[in-house]
């Protein structure tokens, strides 16, 4: 059994892997930030089995956190490009 | 909005058993924990009641007028949400890949307030559609433009409209869309 | 029995993990891997914690499982959402077949 969580959880890093992939390819900002979305899905899923398999309840909050986190970066994310800059002022940044 | 004392009671009961069964379900049903929650829950409780019957238009809650729509609204959005993920992953995994998108205005028939942000909450949880929020107005992405999404979203509306009670006559006239596709 | 049904539960949730996945490489445009991403992984979590539900301590766990659930799925439809506007406010244009 305890095999059997290892390798569910060895699997939902994989597919994590697809998001380091899209946030290098992008090609936009928005497709970036769906890696942020991805990870705070999956690694919640993975964190929420992790508590299970090592007994260890605690690990639900940290997959609580996590994933409220991953919103309020897309949350920030879209607040903060929604502000237009001058053109030319892009360094400012 | 009178306030009666039975409804106020009411109101300030479920308030109470919910942030209570919050508050236990966060501290992990801990006994310490309780004695230092009681008191927030309290006042929480109390607090939320008297602002939701101050009967303001920005005090409009999403509390749920009717539990049996609410119910099920909740069916009817797990069901097609289940289907909305089976849907996705067989598509992602066609080749070549089974998409005819589009991106179509959907002409909310709730009334303004709280409803049409839950309702554009959900959407994106459907089988095949996307909700854009574009200019204050509810747009919608389909994967399929094609399938009968529509249908899918005309229906949530309806469920949405029921737990709230809204009435008929308060929805927005939309133009028959009986012919789209 | 209920070890065996919980185990059933998180494979099919861990295949639309890979779902979303492989929408999310796949799919020509971010509307489209919004779509991918946003449904196919809440139902992979959503799977996922039922069949951790049927194995948890307490009754306490089972319903904070339920309550993060609830919480993700929240915050991801919203996530989607913004994103999804933000790009349509900034002038992407959705691909078409």
């Amino acid at each position: 059994m305890q095999y059997f969580y290892f390798a569910l959880i060895l699997f939902l890093l994989l597919t994590l892997v697809a998001g380091l992939w899209r946030i290098r390819r992008g090609p936009t900002p928005a497709d970036r930030m769906l890696a942020a979305q991805l990870f705070g899905t999956t690694a919640a899923a993975i964190l929420l089995v992790l508590a299970e398999v090592s007994d260890a309840p605690a690990l639900r909050d940290v997959a609580l956190v996590l994933a409220l986190l991953a919103a309020i970066t897309v949350t920030a994310f879209t607040r903060r490009a929604r502000i237009s800059l001058p053109p030319g002022d892009d360094d400012a940044r | 909005m009178t306030v009666t004392l039975p409804a106020f009671v009411t109101a300030l009961t479920q308030r109470l058993l919910l942030f209570a069964l919050l508050w236990w379900l966060l501290t992990d049903g801990q006994h310490e924990a309780a004695l230092f929650g009681a008191p927030f829950v309290l006042s929480a409780a109390v607090l939320s009641t008297v602002t939701r019957f101050r009967g303001q238009v920005l005090s409009a809650s999403l509390w749920p007028a009717r539990p049996l729509a609410l119910m099920r609204l909740i069916g009817f959005f797990l069901w097609h949400s289940l289907r909305g993920g089976l849907d996705v992953t067989l598509r992602a995994f066609r080749r070549p890949l089974p998409l005819k998108p589009d991106l179509i205005d959907y002409p909310l028939r709730l009334p303004p307030g709280p409803t049409p942000i839950l309702m554009a909450s959900l959407v994106s949880l459907m089988p095949g559609t996307l909700a854009v929020i574009c200019e204050g107005r509810l747009r919608v992405h389909v994967l399929d433009r094609h399938s009968d999404w529509y249908r899918d979203l005309e229906r949530l509306e309806q469920r949405i409209g029921d737990v709230y009670h809204i009435d008929r006559a308060q929805w927005n006239d939309v133009p028959n869309h009986s012919d789209h596709n | 029995m209920l070890a065996s049904l919980s185990v059933v539960l998180l494979l099919a949730g861990a295949a639309f993990f890979l779902g979303g996945s492989v929408g999310m490489l796949r799919f020509p445009d971010v509307y489209t891997r919004l779509h991918a991403l946003t449904k196919a992984d809440n139902l992979g979590l959503g799977l996922v914690v039922l069949g951790l539900m049927l194995q948890a301590e307490s009754l306490a766990a089972v319903g904070k499982l339920f309550v993060i659930w609830l919480l993700l799925l929240a915050a991801s439809a919203t996530a989607s959402q913004l994103v999804a506007s933000w790009a349509q406010e900034n002038g992407f244009a959705p691909w078409r077949g």
